[in-house]
């Protein structure tokens, strides 16, 4: 279906559609479930972008608009499980827990659900690390698809410095992700 | 482990291309086949596949969040938490207004914020450099990239061996100028201007007019005198003639 190949080549205004569909119900959960707008907008979004990376990775995928619309929502509501279940939730916990439906999500898939959280988590700090010239380049080169001509002419810089700078602001991500790497194995070894 | 050695920038590209989808089916079969032969390159592909995601994943939070503000936050009703906000609001900008009254930019201030550019800097080549100018070109990176200090710490290292160099000079005062270390670039301007077979002695001129009218120096500013065909001279005399006013 086009509409979901769109979705996966993150086409913007399919993602304004699918994000204008699919809040609101996330939005009536959270705000039944002792949340508040502020919590349904980080609870969808996270989900969203779950969503995404497993549509474009290939472990999911939708057969329609719907199960898409569904598939976010079971995230949303797993994440929101999740949330409320942590410490500082825990007395709102009691009140709430009869509202909340049965979960079927088994241990494994959980697992893996809470390694994939993980790994967005540590891509967002890692981004949110660059400098505002970096995310400039890359945002435009890889989500916009760009050429280092139009971004060039945006940001007033040539083509081949382009070129450099971006090579240098992808190798400054990958020592971000080094150093991850190197504190993960460290504290595995514990 | 340094990064930008264990890959090289053409490395990257052919990764990129591989990744991106911009590879020939020839190169991409090749491509495919040092992936299965060769674990540390198969290694760094699965790395910049991260890095990619990354980007595109820190990206596109950003633009739900565009997203929600347009699609989303136009039709909400405001919350009573938001009625307190905006209140708190108005309060914020009657004391701002104040602050803002009492504050006004003097002349000469309103004149630099009116003329006020940075330098984009140097084109940075690709082609392997001597050593100094590699070095040159790195902090002409770090000077795009609105890291000033890095680059001034690494140009001041080559200015010890060439005192004299003017593009040294020149970049060392733009970037203390970028900084809004107006009086400390002065000095470098100074010295470019001085020199008369630079070809950064316009732009020289020209931002020592700049850094004086942020040092509100009227006598500095009257006492320039535009070099004969400098682009900056209409420039020039305009500020010299509003700041008589």
């Amino acid at each position: 279906m086009d509409v979901l190949r769109k979705f996966a080549d993150k086409d913007h205004r399919v993602l304004e559609l699918v994000y204008k569909e699919n809040y609101p119900s996330v939005l009536h959960y959270i705000l039944k479930n002792s949340g508040d707008e502020n919590d349904a907008k980080d609870i969808f979004q996270e989900a969203l972008l779950a969503t995404w990376l497993n549509v474009a990775e290939g472990r999911f995928t939708p057969q329609s608009g719907s199960s898409l619309g569904g598939y976010i929502f079971q995230i949303a509501r797993f994440k929101w499980l999740d949330k409320l279940k942590s410490t500082s939730h825990r007395s709102v916990m009691r009140i709430v827990s009869n509202d909340i439906p049965h979960t079927a999500e088994s241990d494994t898939d959980m697992e893996l659900r809470h390694i994939q959280e993980a790994r967005i988590a540590e891509m967002e700090v890692m981004y949110q690390n660059l400098g505002e010239k970096c995310k400039a380049i890359l945002s435009r080169f890889y989500y916009e698809k760009k050429s280092l001509t139009e971004i060039g002419a945006e940001l007033d810089c040539d083509p081949d410095t382009l070129r450099t700078l971006k090579y240098r602001c992808m190798m400054q991500l990958r020592k971000m992700a080094d150093v991850k790497k190197a504190d993960n194995l460290k504290q595995n070894e514990f | 482990m340094n990064s930008e050695r264990d890959t090289s920038i053409n490395d990257f590209e052919r990764i990129e291309a591989f990744l991106t989808g911009h590879m020939n089916e020839a190169d991409r079969v090749q491509f495919e086949l040092e992936i299965r032969n060769d674990p540390a390159f198969a290694e760094k592909v699965t790395m910049q596949q991260e890095m990619l995601r990354t980007v595109e994943l820190g990206a596109m939070r950003e633009k739900f969040e565009k997203i929600h503000q347009v699609q989303i936050g136009k039709s909400g009703k405001p919350s009573q938490s938001k009625i307190w906000y905006a209140i708190a609001a108005g309060f914020a900008l009657l004391i701002v207004s104040g602050i803002w009254w009492q504050s006004q930019p003097n002349e000469f201030q309103a004149l630099l914020a009116n003329h006020l550019t940075t330098d984009p800097g140097l084109p940075v080549p690709m082609s392997a450099q001597a050593e100094g100018e590699y070095v040159f070109f790195d902090a002409m990176v770090d000077y795009k990239m609105e890291d000033y200090e890095l680059a001034i710490e690494k140009w001041n290292k080559l200015l010890s061996s060439s005192p004299k160099n003017d593009t040294l000079q020149y970049y060392i005062g733009a970037a203390l100028f970028n900084q809004g270390k107006y009086a400390g670039s002065l000095s470098y301007f100074e010295e470019v201007l001085e020199n008369e077979r630079s070809t950064f002695r316009y732009k020289s001129q020209w931002y020592i007019v700049l850094a004086s009218l942020a040092g509100e120096n009227k006598a500095k500013i009257d006492a320039v005198k535009p070099l004969p065909g400098s682009p900056f001279t209409g420039q020039i005399n305009t500020i010299q003639s509003q700041i008589q006013d």
